[in-house]
Parts: C-alpha cells; structure tokens; sequence
C-alpha cells in the first residue's frame, strides 16, 4: 500500500484528510479511517504539504521545516509586510511553529498553555475558540528553563499537546473542547512536561523534561482517540525499562551488552541520571523507525556517576509499534557538561562518498554535527559547526570523542572556559533543511563557559543540579551565528553573526529564503544559496519561536512567527539588546495584503486628519 | 493606630514569654537549643491582610531567633546548598527557576516569621514545603541567611514594606517573575 501511492497523491490524501478532521462537523472521522497508511507515505517526502497546509511542528515526518511553497523569493522577499498580529495575552518564552490545516490556524502559548484556533478565511483572521487547560502552578517552580511549551500536533480531529504540569491533553479541533486529559507523570516530584508531541499511525508520543530534577527520562505512546499509554521506554535503566530486546543491534561494541543502561552507571543512580525526552521526533516510514535524542545525565556532578551513563545525551531509534529500541548512540559518554543530546534528528538521503546514504543529521549541543546512517547508527560524518574545545574530534572507528583533558570537570572545582557552554553550540531551536539546496540552515550560539559542579543529594521535587555556570561569548566577541551547513562533507558554507545567541527556530522555502528570528527581535529573510540578508523587520518581543509558512483560502502565501522571548534565550537576559517580555504571533506576506487598504480614499483622508475610524475588512 | 488593636491574650503572651529568653540564648550562641517562637504563634500569621478592625501586629513583632547571629548565617547558607534551593533560587539566591530572594520584592511577605511561613508551608507555584523535612532551628538559620542577603523587611519595617517598597526598590524589576 505505502509503496504504490505516488509521494504527490499521498500528500494530497494527507492534506485532505487533516484538512476535513479540523473543519468538519464530525471531527476525525475521515482522518481516523483512512490517514494511518496515508500519512506513512506522504512522510517519505521531503517538506509540508503542497497545498499550503503546515500540519505539524516540523512540516514533515523527516524534521526539514522545508516549504514548498515559492510565491516569496529571493528578488520579492524585500517587499514583505505585516499582514496580521495576534497578541497571545501571555508573556514567558514563546516556542514551536503555528499549524495550519484547512482554513484554522492552532497555537498554544507558554504556561498556562492555553490554546487557540484562529480562523484563516477572514482577510485579519478572527478567533475560532480558546480552549484553557487550568494545569497546575506547581509546574511553574519545577520547570528549568521557562515555562515554555515546544509544540502541539494535530491528528484524528485533535489539537494534542502536553501541559507543563505533565498531562497530555486533547482537544476537539473543530470545537475547542478537551477530549481526553493523561497524567504522564506527577510534577511534584519534579518532572514537567515541553516538548511537542508527535503523531505516527495513530500513536502520539510524548516525552519529559526534568535532566536538572533528577528525572528518570521516558518516552511513551498512547492512543489518539482515547489518550491510553499503550507502552513507555525509559533512556536508563535494565533491559525491560530501555525496551531492548532481540532487536536491538547498536553499531558500536559499547553500546552493547546486556543491561547496558543500567550497567554504565554505578549502583542504582541511573534512576535518577535524567536522559529527560524533551526535543524532537522524527519518523522514517520505510524503515519503521522514530528516532529521538535524551538529556544530559544528572545530577551534572560527573563525580556522582562514573561511567557512561547511558542512553542520555544520545540517539535512540525505535519501533513505534512496539517500543521495541532497534539502535542507539551516545554523543557524549558521561557526558560532564550538560551537553544533552535532545535535538532534532533530520532525515535526508545525503550522497556521501560517492554512495546515497540514508541519513539522520544532528547538531549536537556538544559543537559537532553527526550526519549518522538512521539504519544502523554508524556515525558517517562528525564535524564541529560551531566553536568548540572539550573534544579535538570524533572517532569515527570507535564512535567516541577524544575528550580534551582539561575539559575534565570536578566537584567543588571551577573549570574554566568551557566551549562550548551548557546550552550548546545549538539547543533544542531546529535548524532546516532544503532539498533544493542540499543545505542545513542552523541557529547557533558562540559561547563558552565556566563550570563549577557541587556534590547534591537527591530530594525529590527539588532540582539534582547545583551548578554554578559563569557563560561569556566565544572569541570574537560575538554570541550567535546562523549557518548554512553541508552535511555531506561536513563544512559550513555561510554565517550571519549576532550579538545575542540565535535562538530561533528556522524555515528554508522553495522560493530559495531563509526565516528566522533573533533573540533582539528581528524577524529576517535571506538568500538560502548567498546567505544575503533579504529583508528584516523587529518585532515586539524576542524571537525563540519557530517559522512556518502557509497558503490563505486565497491560495496567497504567508510566513507566520510568533515572537515571545525567554526559554534557555534568557541566558541573556542581562546583556544589551535583550528585549522586554512579549507575545505575539505575526503573519507576514507580499503585498497587496488582504484588508489592508492603502487606495482607500476615504480611509487616508481619515488618517490624514488623525481621526481613522475602524475600516471594516 | 494602637487604639484599633485587638490583643490577642494568650498568644501575646506566649510569644512574650519567647521573645524575654531571646536575649539569654543569643549569649550561647547556635549551640545551645534557641528559644524559637511557638508554632501556635506561628500559625497566627496571615499571608494576606487583615479584615475588618484587627491589626496585624504579629509580622512586625517575630523576631528571627537568630538576628545577628553570624555561625547561623553561614550555617543558613549550607543548608541552602544542601537542600538544592540554591538551583530554584540561584547561586547568590539571584532568582532562576524561584524568585530572586535578595532584592526587596517580596510575593508573600519579606520579614522574618513571612519568609519562615514561605520555607515551611512552601508556596503554590512551586515551592515545596519544608516543614515535613526540617526542623524549625534549620528555617529560621535558612532566614538568617536570606535576611543576610539584604533584601529582607525588618520586622519593625512592616509597614514600610507593604507601602512603599516598589518605589523604594533600588533593585528595579525582577528578573525571575515565574
Ligand atoms: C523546586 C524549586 C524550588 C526549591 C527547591 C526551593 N524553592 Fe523557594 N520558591 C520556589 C518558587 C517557584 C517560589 C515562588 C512560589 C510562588 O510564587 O508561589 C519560591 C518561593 C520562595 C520564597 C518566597 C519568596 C517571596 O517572594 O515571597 C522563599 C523565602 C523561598 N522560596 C525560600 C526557599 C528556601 C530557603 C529553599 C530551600 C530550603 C527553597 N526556597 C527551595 C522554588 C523553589
């Protein structure tokens, strides 16, 4: 079935079926019926839908944020304008991408994590319906890094998302209404829940954050329709936990062998050693497999847990069936930096030694770029993309980092000028990738630190963490860079430098642009080829959110971005530039706008006098 | 003012009897037992104001069995390591995943028996409550140890506090309000 609908029809099928489910009055049916083998094959493409609908986080199962769309090029991209706004009444970190199907437009905003649909059909969208899920202030004082949330999906008729208080919750698309409400784990005792779910076959599977609370990571499945667990893998622990069975054939030796997870650490601490779920998932199709990346290890005194504390700061790919792990890899073995290895997994088939080779492609918190064969975990490609100095390479034979040894990390010790610092040379903000051309587009920061790790004893419901991190930028001044990247060679073509880290997320289109944000605010367009800076426009807020772009009923294309600072962005928050709170979402298009009505005579000569009155659309 | 004031008898009088040892146990230091006021007392306290004609007279009269007592401090400052609250509330308690607890905004009170009442009932945002976990003596040596900081209300300054405290702040705003 999967392999005889053409990529075009099924994408179409998809699009219909996702489009139907959020517009119709009997939510979901279609969809439920018939999207499960459909929305398998429309994944083996590269990019969203071509019919201008943004149906998940990433636009596609391979995690590209690639659009198809081209009505915005590099020679009209100058010409950008506002075309609408949409203030979320919430301030804190602002995170994930708008989706879009049919005619409605879905966000959720940070903490309390109150949805919204927004009705695409009137030329200033008005809203559909605001749904708030009341989650538990508890979550607030028990989240790490803001009370962000990174994503929301859409399957079945629903809007499904987690709560920062640990409940995966969904909601009728069409109505607004709460469906069915999960309580994954209990925010007490520290987890929270961040990260966007992902929808495959009727599964949605989420994850939870928590490395710094001494969290033992999890991801689980449960069912669309009903919201029932249907399995959960933890990232530590023996065999039975970690979901490893016959299938399971890591490449490298060290990875193997039995209880692995639970062996590489001392006693029982891996039940508190983190490997948190808190990125991204991605899906290959033809393969059956989803792949997702875990946490640092906790607590982040390496003294506690000698060993290599596996899976956290990895790679783990997995049945999604089943559970079952068919692979995995650690990025950094005891890792002593809190370099996790939550990131997007991009899914390409990438020419490499003269071969295609089907690849996942990373760009770890730890300054290196793994482009990894995502049927067997063998490391292809392993370059730095950023600066860099606790490692001189990756062992591409052994899979490991020669670590450099004054990078060594000590309790009670300051270690001095660490590059790169807790929060990478890139975090969980997703780079893009564009088919047409072969180039990664990568949000980076450039700093270093100082790291000083105490000695702490677990308590549940307060953080396994006590670390004090000094942070300062990399030499030459500056603290981020977005970069184009060539993953089959491993070298960085082009890079635009910021005073701030870069930490939004990205989209490359069809029309050869570039969109991301800046942490100051701009929300900016460049040449994907050139890396020339198109056009640019600052928001009311920081940018940490993540680009998408989409067609009115119109068929006229839009870029959206909702602008909200804070997250891990807020390591900046001291330093000049570092805009008030906000949140906003923006839309964005060529004029002429809809609504907007610049020729109206009537209207200048109002505006003119400084006496406008409201003009109906 | 005190013309309005409604006495509270026995609890006066018990916290009275509290506050005339004071003077005795700060001679001996932190090592003998410290003369703490009662939890009755304690409990007397409000998280808001008062309603109607009664006055709040118990914030500004609890007095930190340890005021002034550097070993207490020091000792204040370990447990606030030991107990993990420095990740919450930041090394130098500059705010993090907690309010910063050094500047002089206070969301539930900044004299000592309020800063107390917020380590052992904990606070619904995700402060856990310690009094299940720690004795008194340890608290009020963790509220030394805020008090040290400099951003905490004398207890004699209550009212100042609730008055005037946003346009005094030489602080300016918080950078933690989560
Ligand atoms: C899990 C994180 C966490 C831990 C651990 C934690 N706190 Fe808190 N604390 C918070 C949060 C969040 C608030 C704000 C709660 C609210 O507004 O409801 C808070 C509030 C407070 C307040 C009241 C501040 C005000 O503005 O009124 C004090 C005092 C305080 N904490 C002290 C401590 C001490 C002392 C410890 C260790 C014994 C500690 N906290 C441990 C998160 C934490």
């Amino acid at each position: 079935m999967r392999k005889t609908i053409s990529t075009k029809h099924a994408l179409a099928l998809m699009a219909m079926a996702i489009w139907s489910c959020g517009r119709g009055s009997t939510p979901g049916r279609e969809a439920k019926n018939g999207s499960a083998p459909v929305t398998s094959a429309a994944a083996s493409g590269i990019g969203a839908p071509a019919d201008g609908t943004w149906p998940m986080q990433a636009g596609d199962y391979a995690n590209t944020r690639y659009s198809p769309l081209s009505q915005i090029n590099t020679s009209n991209a100058t010409q950008l304008q506002m075309a609408w706004s949409f203030s979320t009444g919430y301030t804190h970190g602002h995170e994930g991408a708008p989706l879009v199907v049919g005619t409605t437009m879905y966000i959720v905003t940070p903490f309390p994590n109150v949805a919204y649909a927004l009705d695409l059909t009137k030329s200033q969208p008005t809203l559909k319906w605001k749904f708030e899920p009341h989650p538990d202030p508890i979550a607030i004082g028990k989240a790490c890094c803001d009370i962000v949330n990174r994503g929301w999906a859409l399957a079945d008729g629903k809007l499904i998302y987690n709560l920062l208080d640990d409940h995966t919750i969904a909601v009728d698309a069409a109505s607004g209404k709460e469906v069915w409400r999960t309580e994954m784990a209990k925010v007490s005792d520290g987890p929270t829940m961040t990260m966007a779910p992902f929808v495959v076959n009727g599964k949605v599977f989420v994850g939870n954050s928590g490395g710094e609370m001494g969290v033992q990571g999890w991801l689980a499945a449960l069912d669309v329709g009903s919201g029932k667990e249907l399995w959960r893998a933890y990232s530590t622990g023996p065999d039975s936990m970690v979901k490893i069975g016959a299938n399971y054939r890591p490449f490298y030796s060290w990875l193997r062998g039995d209880n692995v997870a639970a062996k590489s650490w001392p006693g029982d601490t891996w039940k508190h050693g983190a490997g948190a779920v808190w990125g991204w998932i991605s899906y290959d199709p033809n393969l059956n497999l989803i792949y997702y990346g875990t946490s640092n290890p906790g607590p982040w005194n390496q003294d506690q847990r000698q060993g290599d504390n596996l899976f956290t700061s990895s790679v783990l790919a997995r049945d999604p069936n089943s559970g079952d792990l068919h692979w995995a890899y650690s990025f950094t073995p005891h890792d002593q930096w809190d370099y996790d290895g939550v990131n997007e997994d991009i899914l390409v088939d990438l020419p490499i030694n003269g071969q295609t080779r089907k690849v996942l492609v990373h760009f770890n918190r730890n300054g290196f770029a793994y482009t990894i064969d995502r049927a067997t975990g063998q490391v292809l490609v392993a370059q730095p993309f950023g600066y860099e100095n606790w490692a001189s390479r990756i062992d591409l034979t052994t899979g490991r980092p020669v670590v450099n040894p004054s990078m060594t990390t000590h309790p009670n010790e300051w270690t001095f000028n660490v590059c790169p610092p807790d929060i990478g040379v890139k975090d969980q903000q997703p780079a893009a990738y564009s088919p047409r051309t072969h180039l990664f587009y990568v949000p980076t920061q450039h700093m270093c630190m100082d790291y000083r790790a105490e000695p702490v004893s677990y308590i549940a419901g307060t953080p396994y963490w006590n670390t004090n991190v000094k942070r300062h930028p990399a030499p030459g001044g500056y603290r981020g860079e977005l970069i184009s990247w060539d993953a089959a060679t491993g070298k960085k073509v082009w890079g635009i430098t910021d005073q701030l880290p870069v930490y939004s997320g990205v989209l490359a289109t069809a029309g050869d642009v570039v969109f991301y944000g800046t942490v100051e605010g701009f929300f900016r367009a460049v040449d994907a080829r050139s890396g020339k800076l198109l056009w640019e426009q600052k928001l009311g807020s920081g940018i940490i959110g993540a680009p998408m772009s989409y067609l009115d009923a119109s068929g006229k294309q839009y870029v959206a971005i909702l602008a909200g600072v804070g997250g891990a962005a807020g390591v900046a928050a001291d330093l000049p530039g570092y805009p008030a709170e906000g949140g906003t979402l923006y839309a964005f298009a060529l004029p002429p706008i809809p609504g907007h009505n610049p020729n109206d005579s009537a209207a200048a000569a109002q505006s003119a006098t400084g006496a406008r009155a409201h003009t109906k659309p | 003012m005190r013309s309005t004031m409604m006495p509270r008898p026995i609890l006066m009088l018990t916290f009275l009897a509290c506050a005339c040892n004071e003077g005795k146990r700060r001679s001996a230091g932190t090592e003998a037992a410290a003369e703490l006021p009662p939890a009755m007392v304690l409990a007397e306290v409000p998280l808001g104001d008062i309603a109607g004609p009664k006055e709040d007279i118990l914030r500004g009269e609890i007095h930190n069995p340890y005021e002034g007592d550097k070993a207490a401090v020091t000792e204040g400052e370990s447990y606030f390591h030991r107990m993990n609250c420095v990740a919450c509330h930041g090394y130098g308690a500059r705010g993090g995943m907690g309010p910063n607890l050094r500047d002089q905004a206070w969301r539930y009170g900044g004299t000592p028996v309020e800063i107390y009442k917020s380590i052992y009932e904990g606070r619904p945002k995700g402060m856990p409550a310690w009094g299940a976990m720690l004795p008194p003596e340890t608290i009020w040596k963790l509220v030394a140890y805020i008090n040290s900081l400099g951003g905490a209300t004398a207890p004699g300054e209550v009212l100042a506090d609730v008055e005037g405290w946003a346009s005094q702040s030489p602080k300016g705003r918080r950078n933690d309000d989560h």
